[in-house]
């Protein structure tokens, strides 16, 4: 008798329509923002791969707008030696508009702008959060634009020493999202872009996006030795897009290894 | 004199013309105006039922014959209003005056009309290969007045249903039962003025009439401004067993559109609830069409056949989604997103014929019948898809462009058997033959050729060298449609039908691929029910309660980067719905509720846009006064419209919000002088038409968003009107006169 009051519960149940759903759902989460995580009393020193030991006095980043993209980071992010020779026999496939040359398809964003203190480990919430749906992401992207304040009008404003062989060059200098980044061939909306970001990650109801920056990049390649040539200003030499830091400068804190993404289920 | 044996035959009812369309569309009140069930012994002549459908046989619980009667004190703003009246039928249409309206019947969201078979006088509306929608159906060159009956088919359950046929059929027919002329004048909010005039010559039939029409107005909110003219004629002649038609319809509207508006820009206080992010959408469009068709009615058959020739021309400019699409691709120049506006064109040269003989003979002392019938049709439509920059009239790309000839011939075989008193079999088979012929003028888009120069979007190379930029695409195949429904009764007014049916959606030449063979859509209907049809006294009472499940092969989903219904998987579709009409000579009350579950195959979700209860109430009521003014009675009429639309499922398993709006409308008319007034959406309710969840960037923030945000297309706010009409003629001369029964 139980089995068939069962029984007809689910016929009801399905005629009725269990399962009112259309597909995947949108969700909102929380954001935070902040530095790599380290002990906060202590100035982070790092060694570049020049070989200068850098400190850092000041990092600070104009984070966002951000988007959780379905397209696949660069495989040469993720693969060794051995799959990258086996992916030269047999290519891997995508679906449509996922691959890394494709534009893909936005699941989630943060459509607000903060100022993100590169040096503080402790996250720090963005008010209002993000938005999206609840579809697995593979990479992140970050759209740099300028921001007044305490960056200046620029996008990333960077001060600290660097230190090598007993020579001291204590520097500062800024990233600012102009023309003058443009390649040819290229835009500004696709110079401003910082794609390929790893983040597997599927964005939920109540979680958190958790974004740190990483600074610790920013300056590989950069030989300081030439900024000795210039004057100080202020005990510091500005780097700019004319010389070799400066370069570096503005590649290195384009390049996704300055950001890490993760997503957290709950806050 | 009326033309059919059946017109002359039915009671001759007093007539009261209201207000608006009271006055011209009015017809005899004695319709229960839905369909009866299967009448018993003998069967009324059907003359030009069998030809027309108006008032033909039902086929199905689910079948109705809707004489717009006394409802016609019901404010409408269109012909296609009037499907309202159908069970299950919801309509919405928050892109432009002149936009097709957006058809919801029985968990179908045929968009603009592709999966509702329009028929006008015979003429078939819908239009393959149209670039907003195959299908597309705009009913707006009809004026409402001249409107007497809609026959609404729902299901694919006759023969004689062609191409579209998915959700059902509706099917209009132009009278003007009031002779005389009539001129007419409304205006009222947002500056909207509408003169119409029309004329019934006396003495000739109901189908001899004439209409024009002229309007314009400002819309509600920002940018829904249009201009509209429209004619429509028609002579019907007789002579001995012959009838014939000849009908001439001309119309042109511009209208401005205010697209959809994003919900979160709404609440922040960013735009409006009745804006535009985007002043350049709209529309303009032309339609011309010529008829002509004679009937030969014996008491052993009906002959039928039927011509038309009609040329529309179309261009709209819609965006959905902003400044999003435009993504830098590596066959371009470098770019920053140029606008999402998109602009379609088409010109088309439609012609076609149908053709029909009806045998009777009688069996067992019962009438039966049979019915061979062709149909052709030929569309030639040269379409174009565009991208255009935004705020300009300046194309930067090419979606595609396209010379397509389509063809339907169709032969069915249509039976009505009476084996047994209380049993009527209907049906028989339909086979439509559809080709194609497409000539794709853009066929290289979207690659990457070496040595290639940028921008081009219509190449003369692909990556094995040169070629054509140009390619043709045929195709062709047989649907076969076995069709019928059998009735059982009546026995005390009740009679339980059942039907099913194989129908076909003939498929968009943009999808088509070279010799295809199937370019159709299968779709498989059952439906079972029970109607109920009495008389008590003066009291006509018509209720009907059914079940039904469709199944669509391919289905069309709305896409809003392309703006329009595209290729999806295959869905079905079932629900129920219960209706009941009750008329006598003063009030007439129709109220239907339906349910309808859709859900797509693949995955079981729910197909998103589509209503899952809609409800809906006419009433009208009109008496003489209890006065006479220099001894003419003095006549007033009152109607309400009440819609009720459940939440309906969104993408991202979401629902949308309600729709509850109420229309009403009071007139009175002494002697040639009538005068109405007329409210809609009468309590005011800010709601959304429509409502989509998709990604957008309208620019409306400072920074891009791109993902799934909420929509919608505002509908109408309070509007008031103020209608004056002037009647002339000999039935305007009698009307409220003593000898003249004024009701």
């Amino acid at each position: 008798m139980k089995r068939r009051t069962f029984a007809l519960a689910l016929l009801l149940a399905g005629a009725a329509g269990c399962g009112d759903t259309t597909g995947s759902e949108r969700v909102r989460f929380a954001v935070e923002v902040g530095g790599i995580e380290r002990d906060a009393a202590q100035a982070l020193t790092f060694t570049s791969d020049q070989g200068w030991e850098i400190t850092l006095s000041e990092a600070r980043v104009a984070l966002g707008p951000l988007y959780l993209n379905t397209i696949a980071p660069l495989e040469s992010d993720r693969r060794g030696p051995l799959e990258r020779f086996g992916d030269l026999l047999l290519p891997s496939a995508y679906a449509h508009g996922e691959s890394h040359l494709s534009s893909g398809r936005i699941v989630a964003q943060l459509t607000t702008q903060v100022e993100v203190d590169a040096l503080a480990p402790a996250l720090v919430a963005v008010p209002g959060g993000g938005d999206g749906v609840r579809e697995p992401a593979l990479t992140g992207e970050v759209w740099m634009f300028n921001r007044d304040g305490a960056l200046g009008g620029a996008a990333v404003r960077v001060a600290g020493v660097a230190r090598r062989d007993g020579v001291e060059v204590p520097f500062e200098g800024s990233l600012v999202i102009d023309q003058a980044l443009v390649t040819t061939g290229g835009s500004l909306d696709a110079a401003r872009r910082v794609r390929g970001i790893p983040a597997p990650v599927t964005p939920a109801d109540g979680g958190a996006l958790r974004v740190r920056v990483d600074p610790r990049g920013w300056f590989e390649g950069a030989d300081f030795r030439e900024l000795t040539a210039g004057t100080a200003r202020d005990g510091r030499y500005r780097f700019t897009s004319q010389d070799n830091v400066g370069r570096a400068f503005s590649n290195r804190a384009r390049a996704r290894a300055a950001y890490g993404i993760t997503f957290s289920p709950t806050r | 004199m009326e033309a059919s044996p059946r017109t002359l035959n039915r009671p001759v009812a007093p007539r009261f013309c209201a207000c608006v369309g009271a006055c011209v569309a009015l017809r005899a009140a004695s319709a229960s105006g839905q369909s009866p069930p299967p009448p018993a012994e003998p069967v009324e002549p059907e003359a030009s039922a069998v030809i027309r459908g108006h008032g033909a046989p039902p086929r199905g619980a689910g079948d109705v014959n809707i004489t717009v009667g006394q409802l016609a004190a019901v404010p409408r703003s269109s012909a296609g209003d009037l499907l309202r009246l159908a069970p299950g039928m919801f309509l919405s249409n928050g892109l432009g005056e002149g936009h097709a309206d957006q058809v919801f019947l029985r968990g179908f969201d045929a968009r603009s009309g592709q999966d509702l078979e329009f028929t006008v006088n015979g003429v078939p509306i819908n239009e393959p290969a149209h670039p907003h929608g195959q299908g597309y159906a705009d009913t707006h060159f009809l004026i409402p007045e001249l409107v007497e009956s809609l026959h609404v088919l729902e299901g694919p359950f006759d023969p004689r249903q062609g191409d579209f046929a998915v959700a059902g059929s509706a099917q209009y027919t132009l009278r003007l039962p009031a002779r005389g002329a009539h001129i007419q004048y409304r205006v009222g909010s947002f500056n909207t003025h509408r003169v119409l005039a029309l004329w019934g010559p006396d003495g000739e039939s109901a189908g001899t009439f004439g209409g024009v029409e002229l309007a314009t107005s400002d819309g509600y909110g920002q940018n829904r401004s249009y201009e509209r003219a429209t004619a429509n004629a028609q002579y019907e002649g007789r002579s001995g067993s012959l009838t014939w038609r000849v009908l001439a319809m001309s119309y042109g509207i511009r209208y401005r559109s205010a697209g959809v508006v994003r919900e979160d820009d709404f609440q922040a206080g960013r735009i409006g609830f009745y804006d535009t992010y985007d002043p350049t959408q709209g529309s303009e469009v032309s339609r011309h069409l010529v008829s002509a068709e004679v009937d030969s009615t014996r008491a052993s058959s009906v002959l039928r056949a039927q011509a038309w020739a009609s040329l529309r021309s179309f261009r709209l400019r819609e965006n959905f989604t902003g400044s999003l699409l435009d993504v830098q691709q590596p066959f371009q120049s470098p770019h920053a997103q140029r606008g999402d506006l998109i602009d379609q064109a088409a010109s088309t040269v439609d012609v076609g014929m149908r053709a029909s003989a009806r045998l009777r003979t009688t069996w067992q002392a019962r009438t039966q019948s049979v019915e061979f019938g062709a149909y052709a049709r030929h569309n030639a439509v040269d379409s174009t898809q565009q991208r255009l920059r935004a705020t300009t009239d300046i194309p930067y790309l090419t979606d595609y462009s396209l010379d397509n000839s389509v063809s339907n011939l169709a032969l069915y075989l249509d039976a009505e058997l009476r084996p047994l008193s209380w049993v009527v079999l209907r049906g028989g088979l339909r086979a439509d033959l559809f080709q194609y012929d497409v000539l794709d003028r853009c066929a290289v888009r979207g690659i990457t050729v070496r040595g290639a120069p940028l921008d081009q979007e219509c190449l003369s190379a692909d990556r094995s060298g040169y070629r054509s930029p140009t390619q043709r695409r045929t195709s062709g195949g047989v649907a076969w449609q076995p069709r019928g429904a059998l009735f059982l009764g009546p026995w005390k007014g009740v009679t339980v039908a059942l039907s099913a049916g194989l129908g076909a959606r003939s498929a968009d030449p943009v999808y088509l691929g070279n010799d295809q063979q199937l370019p159709f859509s299968p779709i498989t209907a059952l439906e079972g029910g029970v109607v109920f049809d009495r008389r008590f006294g003066s009291l006509a009472l018509n209720a009907r309660a059914l079940y039904y499940r469709t199944h669509v092969g391919q289905d069309l989903i709305f896409n809003e980067t392309e703006g329009r219904n595209t290729l999806a998987s295959g869905t079905t579709r079932q629900g129920a719905l219960l209706a009941a009409r009750a008329t006598n000579p003063w009030l007439d009350l129709a109220a239907h509720v339906t349910y309808a579950r859709a859900t797509f195959d693949d995955d079981g979700n729910l197909v998103p846009y589509v209503p899952g209860w809609v409800a809906r109430f006419d009433g009208a009521v009109h008496r003489a006064l209890p006065w006479r003014i220099r001894g003419r009675a003095v006549t007033a009429s009152a109607g309400v419209g009440v819609t009720w639309v459940a939440p309906r499922p969104l993408p991202y398993s979401e629902r949308g919000e309600a729709i509850f709006t109420v229309d009403a409308q009071v007139g009175a008319r002494w002697a040639y002088f009538e005068l109405g007034l007329i409210a809609q959406n009468v309590l005011d309710a800010q709601y959304a038409w429509g409502q989509y969840n998709f990604t957008s960037d309208f620019r409306s923030r400072e920074y891009p968003t791109l993902v799934p945000a909420r929509h919608f297309t505002a509908g109408p706010p309070r509007q008031m009107f103020v209608v004056f009409t002037l009647h002339f003629g000999a039935a305007a001369a009698r009307h409220g006169a003593p000898t003249e029964p004024a009701r």
